[in-house]
């Protein structure tokens, strides 16, 4: 072994560059372990599907469509109304046409626009939510394992009441209490209710795995100081898990607005669960009228069952990146 | 410990307990017991000195590993650790001691300066101050002999001597640690040594440059999110050492040191690219990349596959020679303390019970305990008929023990003195080989 | 009593095959001791656990015989298989101690595999365990016990217990005191050897750590990345090893005893099993190799009485490995 080596020139690249490329190659693995997942890619499927979905609003609105006709609140289709007065039928709800694919609502506003508006909705909402929920959680998780007796206790303690939480009643009183209860509050409430509770549970036993880990042991003789141990180690190895639930946050999310607006308590433009609701308010989901109009009801609920469910594939898929284990042979 | 210390000591531990409490239920009676992982530990490290921790588990000498990284903190006692570059010394005159002082060499400037000056009961302080300049001066000339442990220097044929401050005797038992002469001479000592034992905040980061450790786990150690290169400069970018690019630099330079090569193909690899061994040439790397002067190095070997321990086992000789390192090189195998450690202490249930240089102790042990392990050990020779000792029982926990011999349970020498007595203390029983037990 | 001919077990993996274990063949006497020594990935568990045809999903036997008492058990179905199981052929396994459920009382768990295995009743069962705890060491009284209250050294025995259960002809330790401490694993391999003698079972020892192969063993066979490069008596194997491989394994183990000598480190690492070198296996590391190792695969043959090696180069002379 040379007593003096020398010192070589530094990388040739920059670090930056070094680190752009490692996180190409590893995205590139991750992606070949999902591809061979059957559920994930599903669940990839039915998202990618209800993506067109939402841009198709936007791009029709904005091309061949009138927004007098097929605005998903305010839209009327006066010309059909009238036709179909003149045959004698019920001007609205009017079955899938050609014009109108799947047809209006009791209020004369075209159904599919306001699935292909909402679709947008829900998935900011959903990705919201899910963002704030796990980036809370994360947190909350590392600092409550790390730190310990009480700072656990009392995380732990959060985590137990937001479980039992009434979300329904929460946000019938809360929307009594702030005039506009939106999508965008929706998704913040959301996100900090659920990141306080049951995730920050299971990422806090995977965070108490971690901290026993030799390497944190490393760092801390290296001089790491408390912080530079949670965010340079314990939280990176956290951030499989917490996207992992990240996907199913996105699920309770959209599923939890579903209900809320069903409630009729929150104030948004146009979602799914409004869309039931309204169906249900009119009266058409009773006895065999749900058959007789089924695209008032099962085009939104079906989309809302689809959508959570894909992010539920999508997030096993997911699973067999973060848990090796799983990785068939 | 009842000895004058030689003069390279790099670590000196002093009386340590680790004591933990035992968890009990909800509700319980009676008072807290503890488990005496470490009691009363006694023992040090030279410069450059491979030094081994052999015992069975529970004997505590993983704790006693942690407890020099400072992962855990001592319960009570002294862990002190010699700062670079600052000797103490007590200047004396015709057999008398003047004082004691501290000088500071910085290798840099090459200049030296004193740290502290205590004078002796009854000298003279002026006179004191006058020698003590003579010898600065003399000494300014002539840096190298601050290594001594002995400076004679002739001045009007009254001939002042320099005693390294290890070499005075510590108090004896009667005097119940503390005399007289301790007082003036206890700063000369402390300045040398730091006492790193309930060091905290700034200090204790400070501390971390200077002591390092491995693990015995290849794939525990190494957190499997960073590369290859975020993992052996993390020591740099903790302790603000160096640009980006002197970091760059130095990381490519100890991957080439610990066998790594070419370096530019790890720098960016992630642990689960590579094998056991490689794995841990990097816990290696990361270890020595602050040019530490004391390595814990906690069973490195016993995880990886027998062909590639003695590569890293070397590794790690070679790299003591040229960086000049300490290691507390912490073992289960006796075999593995041969080869890599000059010297070895045998624990038992938080204890030392045997110390010395490691054949001596292998060829000739006294202690029961040690006599039983060594007995114990398979030989890879067909033809070599071992006799095992036998012992009774097992390891029990140190729960709150007995003061008497810890041994005393399972001692096939065990006798009247051994249940009356208190747990024995190491004696010197010639050549550094310090044994302690009653019965032999 | 047990004769592995050619016995060739690969894994399907998505990457491609590996092949764990490539034409192995030797034999085991009644009450024989055998020890495998070799390092990971050499192959000596799974050739446990192909013995015990318990390998995982993927695995198969490619080719080769198994006979155990004249029967060869490649051909076995499952049903058929499960009779030879614990009866004729058991196992302690790596970890042991870690095999024991945590959930049931040791007891309890050894009735479990006896009566799985034969139709007995509880209570003779049970005083069968009795019997088996005296023979291994444990206090009887402690039957009723939980895994957890047992030390390191006690789930060791009652795993050996275990195999024990229905006095099988051969058992096979893999690793079984890896885990253990110096003291406690002298006294159990002690105790192992007693009982091999007292109950004439044959055993198979698996270890990477030659001194206790050394110690345990009449026969010894060296694996290397699932090959059985060297075979023979403990003697004749320690005294006068002749593959390169052997030579070099034992002049990388540290002893306590002797003189103390520098220790060898082979260079290299051990091959990837997908795609093993061609050739003799241990050529890319080996100070010996010539063109015909690189190329033609040496065989298992005997030289001297009783010893074989596969090698084309064998080390004539004591255990002096040229440092490359």
């Amino acid at each position: 072994m040379a007593t003096s080596v020398q010192l070589k020139s530094p990388a040739a690249e920059s670090l930056w560059r070094v680190r752009l490329r490692l996180l190409r190659r590893s995205f590139g693995n991750n992606w070949s372990i999902f591809r061979e997942s059957p559920l994930g890619l599903a669940g990839l499927v039915i998202i990618l599907f209800y993506g067109l979905i939402a841009a198709a609003y936007p791009i029709l609105i904005n091309t061949v469509w009138d927004p007098e006709i097929y605005d998903p609140k305010h839209g009327y289709d006066m010309e059909q109304s009238m036709a179909r007065a003149a045959a004698g039928l019920d001007m609205n709800p009017a079955p899938p046409s050609a014009t109108h694919w799947l047809g209006t609502d009791p209020w004369g506003r075209d159904v599919f626009a306001q699935l292909s508006f909402s679709a947008a909705a829900e998935f900011f909402l959903g990705v919201i939510a899910a963002l704030i929920t796990v980036f809370i959680g994360t947190l909350v998780a590392a600092l409550a394992a790390y730190f310990g007796r009480f700072v656990d206790t009392f995380f732990m303690r959060v985590a137990d009441v937001m479980l039992l939480f009434p979300l329904i009643s929460f946000f019938i009183v809360l929307s009594a209490l702030i005039e506009d209860l939106n999508l965008y509050t929706l998704a913040v409430i959301l996100g900090i209710v659920h990141g306080f509770g049951g995730i920050a549970i299971v990422l806090k036993s995977q965070a108490m795995t971690i901290k026993v880990k030799p390497f944190v042991d490393a760092a801390r003789i290296s001089g790491g100081n408390h912080f530079h141990i949670i965010l340079s180690h314990i939280i990176p190895n956290l951030l499989p898990l917490s996207f992992l639930y990240m996907m199913f946050s996105v699920t309770t999310a959209i599923f939890s607005e579903a209900v809320l607006s069903f409630f009729g308590v929150i104030n948004v433009h146009m979602s799914w669960g409004l869309m039931v609701q309204m169906a249900n308010i009119a009266g058409y989901l009773q006895g065999d009228w749900m058959i007789k109009t089924w695209w008032l009801f099962f085009p939104p609920s079906l989309s809302i069952t689809a959508l959570c469910a894909a992010f539920y594939l999508v997030g096993r898929g997911f699973d067999e990146i973060v848990n090796p284990r799983l990785r068939r042979v | 410990m009842n000895q004058a210390l030689p003069a390279n000591v790099s670590i000196w531990v002093q009386d340590v307990r680790k004591l933990f409490p035992v968890q009990k239920g909800l509700f319980v009676r009676g008072k807290l017991q503890h488990v005496h992982a470490v009691d009363h530990l006694d023992f040090y490290i030279q410069e450059g000195e491979s030094f081994g921790l052999v015992g069975e588990s529970g004997c505590g000498k993983t704790t006693t590993g942690s407890l020099l990284v400072r992962l855990l903190e001592p319960t009570s006692g002294h862990i002190l650790m010699r700062r670079p570059q600052v000797r103490g010394f007590v200047l004396q005159q015709g057999g008398t001691p003047l004082g004691a002082i501290s000088i500071r060499l910085d290798e840099e400037k090459r200049a030296l300066s004193v740290v502290a000056a205590d004078v002796a009961p009854g000298a003279n302080p002026r006179h004191f101050k006058q020698q003590a300049d003579v010898a600065l001066s003399q000494l300014a000339r002539k840096p190298e002999q601050l290594s001594q442990v002995k400076i004679h220097f002739g001045e009007n044929g009254r001939g002042i001597v320099m005693d390294h401050i290890s070499r005075f005797q510590p108090p004896s038992a009667a005097q119940n640690g503390r005399g007289a002469w301790d007082v003036w001479a206890q700063r000369a000592r402390n300045v040398e040594f730091m006492d790193i034992a309930h060091l905290d905040g700034a200090g204790l980061k400070r501390f971390r440059r200077h002591v390092q450790m491995i693990f015995q786990d290849p794939y525990g150690s190494l957190n499997p999110r960073k590369t290859i290169y975020d993992i052996v400069a993390e020591p740099l970018k903790v302790q603000k050492i160096g640009t980006l690019h002197e970091r760059e630099a130095q990381v490519m330079e100890m991957l080439e040191v610990v066998g790594l090569t070419p370096a530019e193909s790890f720098m960016f690899r992630y642990p689960h690219e590579l094998s056991g061994g490689q794995r841990q040439r990097v816990a290696v790397a990361r270890a020595i990349i602050v040019r530490p002067t004391f390595v814990v190095a906690d069973e490195p070997t016993s995880m990886l596959d027998v062909s590639i321990r003695t590569g890293v086992m070397r590794l790690m000789q070679n790299l003591q020679k040229e960086f000049g390192i300490s290691y507390l090189y912490i073992t289960h195998d006796l075999a593995v303390a041969r080869y890599m450690c000059e010297r070895i202490a045998v624990m038992y249930l938080g204890k030392i019970v045997e110390m010395g240089p490691t054949e001596e102790i292998l060829q000739n042990p006294l202690h029961p305990y040690t006599r039983a392990l060594i007995s114990a050990v398979p030989v890879p020779d067909p033809a070599y008929k071992r006799q095992p000792i036998e012992l009774k029982g097992s390891i029990p926990k140190p729960i709150d023990p007995h003061p008497r011999c810890r041994f005393y349970d399972r001692c096939p020498l065990a006798s009247k003195r051994c249940e009356a007595e208190v747990h024995p203390a190491l004696v010197d029983r010639g050549n550094g080989h310090f044994v302690a037990c009653y019965e032999v | 009593m047990l004769e592995v001919k050619n016995l060739s077990v690969h894994y399907r993996t998505k990457k491609g095959e590996v092949s764990a274990l490539e034409n192995v063949s030797f034999s085991l006497e009644r009450g024989q001791a055998l020890g495998l020594v070799g390092e990971s990935g050499c192959g000596k568990t799974t050739l446990a656990l192909t013995l015990m045809r318990l390998f995982a999903e993927n695995g198969y036997i490619k080719s080769g015989q198994m006979l155990f008492n004249g029967q060869d058990l490649v051909t076995l179905n499952e049903e058929q298989m499960r009779q030879v199981r614990w009866k004729g052929i058991s196992m302690v396994f790596q970890a042991a101690m870690n095999t024991l459920n945590p959930v049931y009382r040791v007891g309890d768990q050894i009735i479990e595999a006896i009566q799985n295995h034969e139709s007995t009743s509880y209570e003779a069962a049970r005083a069968r365990v009795a019997e088996l705890f005296e023979l291994v060491g444990i206090n009887a009284t402690r039957i009723d016990s939980y895994p957890h209250e047992y030390s390191g050294g006690m789930r060791q025995r009652a795993v050996i217990a275990m195999a024990l259960a229905c006095y099988p002809a051969l058992i096979i330790a893999d690793e079984p005191t890896t885990a253990l401490d110096v003291i406690v694993q002298d006294r159990i391999l002690k105790r192992m050897d007693e009982l091999r003698r007292q109950l004439n079972m044959a055993m198979i020892y698996i270890s990477h750590d030659i001194a206790v192969i050394a110690e345990v063993s009449e026969m010894v066979g060296v694996m290397y990345a699932g090959k059985m490069v060297e075979f023979g008596p403990t003697d004749d194997i320690f005294k006068r090893p002749q593959h390169p491989y052997t030579v070099a394994l034992m002049s990388s183990f540290p002893s306590i005893r002797g003189e103390k000598h520098d220790l060898f480190t082979i260079p290299g690492e051990p091959p990837n099993l997908l795609k093993p070198p061609a050739g003799c296996r241990f050529h890319p590391r080996c100070p010996y190799a010539s063109e015909t190792c690189e190329q033609s695969e040496p065989a298992l043959e005997l030289r001297d009485e009783r010893h074989s090696v596969a090698c084309w180069h064998p080390v004539k002379e004591k255990a002096k490995v040229r440092a490359s």
